[in-house]
């Protein structure tokens, strides 16, 4: 089913309104000749505007991300051993005025088990602010971390890390706002966000991780229930075309929603709505350098998270727990064709008995390698084999993964930080 | 009295900028290295310049760093070539920093690729046609001398309208410049007038508009479409290329393998011409002119000028 939230609707809107504000209003008196009207039947001639004129249509891109996944996991999750399109993702951007822009991101989503469509971003942009502030609003994956803002298909590797699995569920997506400010210490560029959300839920399309929350099913939620998040990163150049970058980030619920309904049959009275408490906090570190001449280089990513979370115990009471988690990867990019690297990441269990496959465990830990054909700069290929340890009493198993990317139509390069 | 008044212009952009009031240098930042260097050239000790494309790298390898957004929201002028030339990182920075005067539109703003008549506009665009497209038309006019002499034009032009009290010198620097540029076009003619019409390879797209000022034709390129490596059949067609029309120059730019022409390079008469599209490669490239100068004598050398 699609999930269109209230900001999501206004996102939308707000994307809408241009194009109907630029309708065609010249309508032809009754009775008059249209032929002789030039450009209404046949063109834009003369300088008449067309009636299905695109000059101010949105930037428009398909991003298809298909991933096949091997394993001899006896009872292994749904996604392994079938091809499978994880995402099909259509995105829309473009100015609304001169004061801001928006975009959305309308997802097709297999995660093996469950197919979904699904509106993933749709958010408004205030980018004229004073000092250099925007603002971000909308629904959107939060500034948490140097990758959770980059969707998954876009990323050096195949899965999204356990750690982010785990403690978040998968990239965060805030129902919210978010503020932004870049400026410099110095030569250094420093940048800080604020974020503030109705909902907050983790996103995975490999339907591995757990979802930690969010508003549905609800409907209204009290400001208690709202999740913040945080973010000061900053980057200090490496060489002539690299960089270190250091960024420190948080997330705060002290209410969140947690909806349980034992017997999975709705309106049977056994669902329980829980209200938990929520911090997640991260050390972000990486290093990147490309020798533009060759287009080579190297990048390795580090990030520690501690996880702070409330859960119920068998017995009903509201508990808190701790739970540390670290993942890395490095990725040496041969040529523009070529990139191998290995992702590593260990965590431990963020909510024990609150889970459902998680359930029974302490620890997780994956350890993959991966390999990155570039057909073009459009069209990749990439092979990875991951091990992956679910934790004590657990089978352990191989995942021989192939996911094939290609983008078509409108792309763009972002500033990265 | 005057002061608190003037601070307060300053602080709210009214009137010069603080920069030219103390006649401290504009700050220019630009791209390639022939920019950097035609600017600092017309510019001399009144501009400080800084280039975000290192001389012999692939605008395409650089990274769009924060560092660079500080650049241009502390630049009184931003130079660029235009024609996508910059896409991999210039649209995203501009797109972030809230500079007005340096943004597109902007009084610091200059956008070169808009002075020339553009080569090899596409008809149609078509991810089928290659890879690395630029929809405006091929963006490599810096290797033409004769528009390098209008870029410089413009260059001084920009300049003296931000910093008029400077024209003077900005003006007689371009002369200087221009005088030496217009006698090299004419050296660079006559040296290559034995080789008019001659044929040669070029891996990229890069080079029709300096084939075009000289008479070459290009017969062929190593990359079957822009952005694509060639196949072992392309090579071949190639090589059978150079046999029947006695093509005696392969131009290839420094970021690409060489080993992929190695094939090209031992048939008979074949000289590969490693060559970056910008200046500052080496000590004896390392001005705009010098760079054309030591390029086009290569080739004219390997046609037996």
């Amino acid at each position: 089913m699609p999930r269109i939230r209230p900001f999501s609707a206004a996102a939308l809107l707000a994307l809408a309104t241009p194009a109907l504000a630029q309708a065609p209003v010249q309508e032809p008196a009754a009775g008059a000749d249209l032929s002789a009207q030039p450009g209404r039947m046949g063109g834009s001639q003369s300088g008449f505007l067309g009636l299905f004129d695109n000059s101010f249509n949105p930037a428009i891109g398909l991003a298809i991300d298909v991933v096949a996944e091997f394993s001899g996991l006896d009872d292994g999750a749904e996604r392994y051993n079938q091809l499978r399109a994880r995402s099909v993702e259509l995105n829309l951007a473009h100015r609304i005025d001169p004061l801001g822009w928006a975009y959305v991101y309308l997802v097709g989503a297999d995660s093996g088990h469950e197919s979904s469509v699904e509106i993933e971003e749709a958010a408004m942009w205030f980018d004229q602010l004073p000092a250099d502030l925007s603002l971000r609003a909308g629904r959107f994956f939060s500034d948490f971390g140097k990758w959770n803002t980059t969707h998954t298909h876009d990323k050096p590797f195949l899965n999204e890390d356990g750690v982010r699995r785990e403690f978040l569920g998968g990239p965060q997506i805030l129902d919210g706002l978010e503020l932004h400010q870049w400026t410099g210490v110095g030569d250094v560029p420093v940048r800080w966000s604020l974020g503030l959300g109705s909902g907050a839920e983790g996103h995975d399309h490999d339907g591995g991780g757990h979802d930690h929350g969010g508003a549905e099913p609800f409907g209204r939620v009290a400001l208690d229930n709202w999740t913040a998040t945080g973010r000061v990163t900053g980057q200090h150049d490496v060489g002539s075309n690299g960089y270190f970058q250091w960024g420190l980030s948080g997330l705060y619920a002290p209410g969140r929603l947690h909806y349980e309904d034992p017997d999975g049959v709705a309106d049977s009275g056994d669902e329980e709505r829980l209200e938990l408490r929520k911090a997640v906090t991260a050390l972000d570190l990486t290093w990147r350098s490309v020798d533009a001449s060759t287009q080579s280089g190297d990048t390795v990513g580090v990030e520690l998270w501690h996880h702070l979370g409330q859960h119920e115990t068998p017995a009903g009471a509201l508990e808190s727990g701790s739970a540390n988690g670290l993942w890395g990867f490095y990725e040496h990019q041969f040529s523009p064709r070529w990139a191998a690297g290995a992702q590593a990441a260990w965590w431990e269990h963020a909510e024990e008995g609150a889970g459902d496959w998680l359930q029974g465990f302490d620890a997780g830990a994956t350890q993959a390698v991966f390999l990155s054909w570039y057909l073009s700069e459009f069209n990749r290929l990439r092979v990875q084999l991951a091990h992956e340890n679910p934790g004590p009493g657990r089978e352990d198993y191989l995942v021989l993964g192939l996911q094939w990317t290609v983008i078509l139509g409108s792309h763009s390069h972002s500033v990265d930080w | 009295m005057k002061r608190p008044l003037l601070l307060l212009a300053l602080a709210l952009g009214v009137g010069p900028s603080a920069a030219l009031l103390a006649q401290e240098p504009l700050k220019v930042v630009t791209t390639i290295a022939d920019l950097v260097s035609l600017t600092e050239t017309i510019g001399g000790d009144a501009v400080e310049v800084h280039g975000f494309v290192r001389p012999g790298d692939d605008p395409h390898g650089v990274i769009a760093k924060p560092s660079m957004l500080l650049k241009l929201s502390r630049a009184d002028a931003v130079i660029v070539m235009g024609l996508h030339y910059e896409h991999s990182f210039m649209p995203a920075l501009l797109h972030k920093v809230r500079k007005p005067a340096v943004r597109p539109g902007g009084a610091g703003y200059l956008e070169l690729g808009s002075l020339i008549e553009p080569l090899q506009v596409p008809d149609k665009l078509d991810r089928g046609q290659g890879a690395d497209l630029h929809p405006m038309g091929n963006p490599h006019f810096n290797l033409d001398p004769v528009y390098g002499r209008t870029i410089a034009a413009a260059i001084r032009d920009h300049l003296s309208a931000l910093d008029p009290g400077r024209a003077e010198l900005f003006q007689a620097n371009w002369e200087v410049w221009d005088d030496r540029a217009e006698k090299k076009i004419a050296e660079w003619r006559k040296l290559l007038e034995p080789c008019r019409g001659a044929r040669i390879l070029t891996y990229h797209n890069s080079w029709p508009y300096l084939a075009a000022r000289f008479g070459l034709e290009i017969a062929g390129t190593v990359e079957p479409k822009p952005g694509l490596p060639p196949s072992s059949r392309h090579l071949m067609g190639l090589a059978k290329t150079v046999r029947e029309q006695e093509i005696r120059v392969l131009l290839i730019e420094p970021w690409y393998d060489e080993r992929r022409v190695a094939a090209l390079a031992k048939l008979d008469g074949v000289t590969v011409v490693k060559a970056a599209t910008t200046c500052g490669t080496s000590r004896k490239t390392a001005g705009y002119l010098d760079h054309l100068d030591s390029l086009l004598r290569q080739i004219a050398g390997a046609h037996g000028g």
